[in-house]
């Protein structure tokens, strides 16, 4: 009724809006292109995401994963999905629907991954003017409340006159190896002194390797090629196929076992040909495998293969090779293999007694053969044969050479194992980069005092960190020695809180030094000994950066910059 | 040599109860003592200033405010209970290093191969990272948290039996399968402080006991630990991948195993970001350390229910 009132009251013009529409229809592209980037390097977006990657593998570990060869056949998915039936009763379907079977090859996967890259390349892309800005162009002017305020920071007189004290201060970083950037606005002389700066690019690395990862996965998943199932008859070559135009040859294949009967080795001395010119060959182990012009052979199985020998009416050759026993049926009792019937819509199924059983019907030295219709189940003929027998089947006679071994073999080219270890390497680098150097910084003040000496100030907000608490306390502890009394110096060694300068009142070093002394010098404190917190977040850096201000990394955990978020320093 | 590799196990298990039982007295003791009538609360500005802003820090101290007295009165007594807790500690480390030394000359492999013996070697990394870090730190309640799960998994990997068998062909890789499962051992040792640095942080309000190391710390102990774990677990992965890659030809293959230490190393990477996510700092980050162990766990077990391409591990 209002709604009426109002439309009366207020007519609609040709140029008002009618809908909310108009409002966003108003919004730039570049804008809209914004708001998608800064969803993106949001970080809570970031660990939504990795959670939600987190718990799809979780699922994925949970549920029996469909193997990739099964997927493609919908008999073979309907098999596999029988043999896990048992486990999940009427489960099944329901969790096979929504791919829980499926996981890692499901879209919601792939799209939580495919957002998890975005993220990452956002956040990483978002932080880099701040990292380039922190590691190459330093705030280096500071307020006189940054060295009141600041998380660590303190103070001490020295006799010596100011450009004197500077000098030394230089020479204490030099020998420290730590970088000096002066800055020449005052007041006093000022130093910002940093060491490892770089250190901070290493989320930088890190998170771009995750995506160099990730492109890895998709390139091997879309080129190159890999054959699961590559099976060699030991003494009948077999071309490898994919267009390598190579030829494969098991020389021997041998097992061999421990006294237990565990497994002890599995070899195939393998020969490649190229137009019938040797070019590799190798003993091929698991750990071992053997790789030509970008083509990997890997061992992966074993077994018996039936040779076996097809014949026309006419008595010609349609084939004569190893037949590999490669499958098992459900109750382990039978090996069988399958056959395409060359120039027929036909299958051969070799099926043998499974190593060690009995009572199959088959007997050891014997293969039944099963010859089926591609779109049948019922076999149009099937036979025992002895070795060397032979049997008549819709005009074709099958003929059971003998028994010999067969090698299973994975063949593969994938182009994207060298990006996948890229960035693995990018990772490694980029994780321990982050972890273990960290970039510390410290801003150092000299004024000059009445009287000739000068008054020294440290400071730094960088983040929580006893080590590097301690490492504050000692640098201005040795500062404090070398710039004062020489017999101060003892002192400074002992507390490392004070050294030679006058002490103008209690500081973080202080604290600092004693914490450190605690934590580290200190000889067995007792049970509870630390039950003193760390020095309590500076105000200024405890709340949440402000919009638009650079978030610190995670993997870096390095301070925002306490200039950055509202200290900024005097002009 | 194998006997000698199990009864020091079992000796280790010992020195690890005689360690567990000294600091719950210790921490027992610790909690009925009277409070020392010296060791008034001083608060010291940082920074000169308690002006807002400033920061301020609280500790005990001897009255007179010297660093020398502060440390002379938070060392006493110089051998306590805590201290033989301590030591027996490092003891059930060195027992341990010598079992591992043991089985490794009687196998001629590093003892990383089947699931006893990485349940010892879990064991020995967490013993590792418990006197590394009281060592390092000075937290000695930590082992009250730490201990009872490496007695756990001590008295576990007693259960199981210690036979030597020799290597499958894919474990015929000494180089990798030294340095993969070592730095599984180092990294989930490490995660185990994490683990009890993040009990003590949630257990930490309803602790009344002065004694009881303030949260931040507890904070910082377990970001210092999660930054061993994390680390030590991305070039285990990696490591077990160019394995794959080189024994299976798949760096990649998405068996249980290696997807249980993929959650593991998503749930301390999410951990590293929850640090600096506003509303995900403190008791929802410590959640993160305790999944991540749990993770830790499901790993190392999953296998035995899941089968795989580690079911031998």
């Amino acid at each position: 009724m209002s709604v009426e009132t109002r439309n009366r009251s207020r007519p609609v013009g040709v140029d008002e809006p009618v809908d909310g529409l108009d409002g966003a229809a108003g919004l730039a592209p570049t804008q809209a292109l914004r708001a998608i980037y800064a969803f993106f390097y949001n970080k809570k977006v970031g660990l939504t995401l990795i959670l939600a990657a987190g718990l799809a593998c979780l699922f994925g570990v949970l549920f029996p994963q469909m193997p990739a060869g099964v997927r493609g056949d919908p008999a073979s998915v309907d098999g596999w999905l029988q043999s896990v039936r048992p486990s999940y009763g009427g489960w099944t379907s329901i969790m096979d629907a929504v791919g829980l079977f499926n996981v890692f090859s499901s879209p919601l996967f792939l799209t939580i991954m495919g957002l998890l890259a975005l993220s990452i390349t956002a956040c990483t892309t978002h932080r880099i003017p701040v990292l380039m800005q922190t590691a190459f162009h330093p705030h280096t002017k500071v307020t006189a409340e940054f060295f009141r305020r600041a998380r660590l920071n303190d103070r001490f007189a020295t006799p010596l006159p100011s450009g004197e004290a500077v000098a030394l201060i230089k020479e204490d970083a030099k020998a420290r190896r730590v970088r000096v950037i002066e800055d020449h606005h005052g007041p006093g002389a000022n130093l910002y002194t940093d060491k490892w700066h770089l250190a901070p690019f290493g989320t930088v690395i890190a998170h771009t390797a995750f995506v160099v990862i990730m492109a890895g996965f998709v390139v091997s998943s879309l080129t190159g090629f890999r054959d699961d199932q590559f099976t060699l008859t030991v003494g009948r070559p077999a071309e490898v196929g994919h267009g390598t135009g190579l030829v494969a040859e098991a020389i021997s294949f041998s097992d061999t076992y421990y006294d237990n009967g565990s497994p002890k080795d599995y070899v195939t001395d393998l020969v490649l040909s190229v137009d019938g010119r040797e070019v590799a060959r190798q003993d091929v182990r698991v750990n071992d495998p053997l790789r030509y012009d970008g083509v990997m052979f890997h061992q992966a199985y074993f077994g018996i293969a039936a040779v076996m020998e097809i014949r026309d009416a006419s008595g010609r050759l349609l084939f004569n090779d190893g037949v590999p026993l490669e499958w098992t049926t459900p109750d382990g009792s039978l090996s069988y293999g399958v056959l395409e019937v060359p120039g027929r819509d036909q299958e051969l199924f070799v099926i043998g007694s499974a190593s060690g059983r009995t009572g199959t019907g088959i007997e050891p030295g014997q293969m039944r053969i099963e010859v089926y219709p591609t779109s049948l189940d019922a076999p149009v003929g099937a036979a025992v044969l002895d070795q060397s027998g032979s049997v008549q089947i819709d005009g074709l006679t099958y003929t059971f050479e003998r028994e010999q071994q067969f090698t299973g073999l994975l063949v593969k080219r994938d182009p994207g194992t060298g990006i996948v270890w890229l960035g693995c390497l990018l990772l490694i680098i980029g994780t321990c980069l982050t972890m273990f150097f960290r970039h510390h910084r410290i801003w150092i003040r000299v004024t000059p005092e009445a009287g000739g000496g000068s008054l020294v100030q440290l400071a730094s907000p960088d983040r929580q960190d006893a080590t590097f608490t301690r490492q504050f306390a000692e640098v201005a502890a040795g500062l404090a020695g070398a710039l004062g009394e020489a017999d101060a110096l003892g002192e400074a060694d002992a507390g490392g809180a004070g050294g030679a300068g006058e002490r103008l009142e209690p500081g973080a070093l202080e604290d600092a030094a004693v914490r450190a002394d605690l934590m580290a010098e200190a000889g067995s404190p007792e049970l509870g000994v630390i039950e003193q917190g760390l020095p309590e977040a500076n105000p200024m850096e405890a709340g949440s950066p402000e919009a638009g201000s650079p978030e610190p990394d995670p993997m870096e955990q390095q301070s925002s910059d306490l200039m950055e978020e509202g200290d900024e320093p005097n002009a | 040599m194998l006997e000698i590799s199990q009864a020091l196990l079992l000796a280790t298990t010992v020195l690890v109860i005689i360690a567990l039982v000294a600091y719950v007295f210790a921490l027992v003791a610790a909690r009925v003592a009277k409070p020392q009538p010296a060791s008034a609360k001083m608060t010291v500005a940082v920074g000169g200033s308690s002006a807002a802003g400033a920061a301020e820090v609280t500790r005990a101290s001897s009255g007179d405010g010297s660093a020398a007295a502060q440390t002379s009165n938070h060392r006493a007594p110089a051998r306590g209970i805590a201290w033989y807790g301590s030591k027996f500690t490092q003891g059930a480390l060195i027992l341990l290093t010598g079992s591992l030394l043991a089985r490794f000359f009687a196998t001629g492999h590093a003892p990383f191969s089947n699931h006893y013996e990485f349940a010892v070697s879990f064991c020995w990394g967490m013993i590792l990272a418990l006197v590394y870090f009281e060592h390092r730190y000075r937290v000695r309640t930590l082992a009250v948290a730490v201990l009872p799960v490496i007695l756990a998994m001590l008295i576990y990997a007693s259960t199981l039996s210690y036979e030597a068998n020799p290597l499958m062909p894919a474990l015929q890789n000494s180089p990798l399968l030294t340095l993969h499962v070592f730095t599984a051992a180092l990294a989930y040792g490490a995660g185990v402080i994490a683990f009890g640095a993040a009990v003590m942080y949630l257990l930490s309000p309803h602790v009344r006991w002065s004694g009881w190391p303030k949260p931040d710390v507890l904070d910082e102990l377990g970001y210092k630990a999660v930054i061993i774990t994390f680390p030590m677990l991305t070039i285990m992965i990696i490591l077990g991948s160019v394995w794959a890659n080189i024994a299976w030809g798949r760096y990649w293959s998405w068996d249980p195993k290696e997807t249980a230490a993929l959650v593991t190393w998503l749930i301390y990477g999410a951990y590293l970001h929850a640090r600096v996510v506003g509303g995900w700092r403190g008791r929802r980050a410590a959640w993160l350390l305790v999944l991540g162990f749990a993770a830790i766990v499901f790993t190392y077990f999953g296998n035995l229910f899941f089968g795989g391409m580690h079911s031998y591990a």
